[in-house]
């Protein structure tokens, strides 16, 4: 991402990448409870595939000289209220964003894109068993 | 995508692998052994060109699965807050029902098809269940269970939920020893 925004103050310009926002906003979101894993695209899945980590897998930042727009790919885990996860991380990333970058973030939008089930054992399923 | 995609991509990556080294090789090869392959061809030309039109069959299955996938992709519940969007996808809902289905007992295997109505999701189970259950039970039990989990997980109204059953399956596999 070659974007950049810039903050000008007394001594200087001060330039925060858009990247650098991506990965506040990643580990922001990774902090809450409920969420599994960022849900990478096409690309991202072929490059972890070759060993090559993205930080900023499942994410699309936004930013202009002031704000900036967030939208993150999310795999939840199975059982949690998803409406309460998604509130959650809004409310961390958005906080995460403004108070590291000074930026105002006016949307972070979720898109849950999976669930991620635990491996369980079936119930037994013996339609003869005698023992419910 | 299902192993036997998985397979047939795998399957597909080793040959055109193999059709870019030779590509890469022929602006190294000697005049004589290009008049070889080029002999080798000609001998070979109904096999070889039966094995570039199955090459290209399976490009057009991939395109072909590739657009589909979009298509399903395109579908998702959108819930507005404060702070921006909510988007759950299809998929997600699906993972959360089958979920839903593997927890009851007597359902075996089965397929989940969702669609929007009128702000509510509309969900279609097909599924295969184990013999000596009682039906009307077993159908009830999986559209309460579906619904009110999908409810209280999700928060997304669920209007019709259709229970086909398929087929009874048997619980013994036989194998060969």
């Amino acid at each position: 991402m070659e974007e950049n925004t810039a903050a000008v103050n007394d001594i200087g310009t001060v330039k925060i990448a858009s990247d650098v926002v991506g990965t506040i906003a990643v580990m922001a979101a990774q902090e809450v409870e409920g969420i599994f894993s960022m849900s990478g695209g096409f690309t991202d899945d072929i490059a972890e595939k070759f060993g090559m980590k993205s930080s900023n897998k499942g994410i699309k930042v936004q930013v202009g000289e002031t704000e900036a727009a967030i939208d993150l790919y999310l795999i939840v885990d199975y059982g949690v209220k998803i409406p309460e996860v998604c509130s959650a991380a809004q409310e961390r990333v958005k906080n995460a964003v403004e108070t590291m970058t000074g930026l105002k973030v006016v949307e972070v939008n979720i898109h849950v894109q999976g669930i991620n089930s635990p491996k369980e054992q079936k119930p037994e399923e013996d339609a003869n068993s005698k023992v419910k | 995508m299902k192993s036997v995609y998985k397979v047939s991509l795998f399957i597909y990556l080793i040959a055109l692998s193999c059709l870019y080294g030779l590509i890469a090789a022929i602006p190294f090869a000697s005049s004589y052994r290009l008049q070889s392959v080029y002999n080798f061809v000609l001998d070979y030309k109904w096999y070889i060109f039966a094995i570039a039109l199955l090459l290209i069959l399976v490009n057009i299955k991939f395109m072909i699965s590739a657009v589909h996938e979009r298509k399903d992709r395109k579908f998702a519940i959108v819930k507005y807050t404060e702070d921006g969007q909510v988007n759950i996808s299809n998929d997600t809902i699906k993972s959360l029902v089958l979920k839903t289905l593997s927890q009851i007992r007597g359902v075996k295997e089965s397929k989940v098809f969702i669609r929007p109505n009128n702000g509510k999701i509309d969900i279609l189970v097909k599924s295969y269940i184990i013999p000596d259950v009682k039906i009307p039970e077993i159908v009830k039990t999986i559209q309460d269970d579906i619904k009110s989990y999908i409810e209280s997980v999700a928060e997304i109204p669920v209007g019709e939920i259709i229970v086909y059953v398929l087929d009874i399956v048997q619980n013994n596999k036989m194998h060969l020893e």
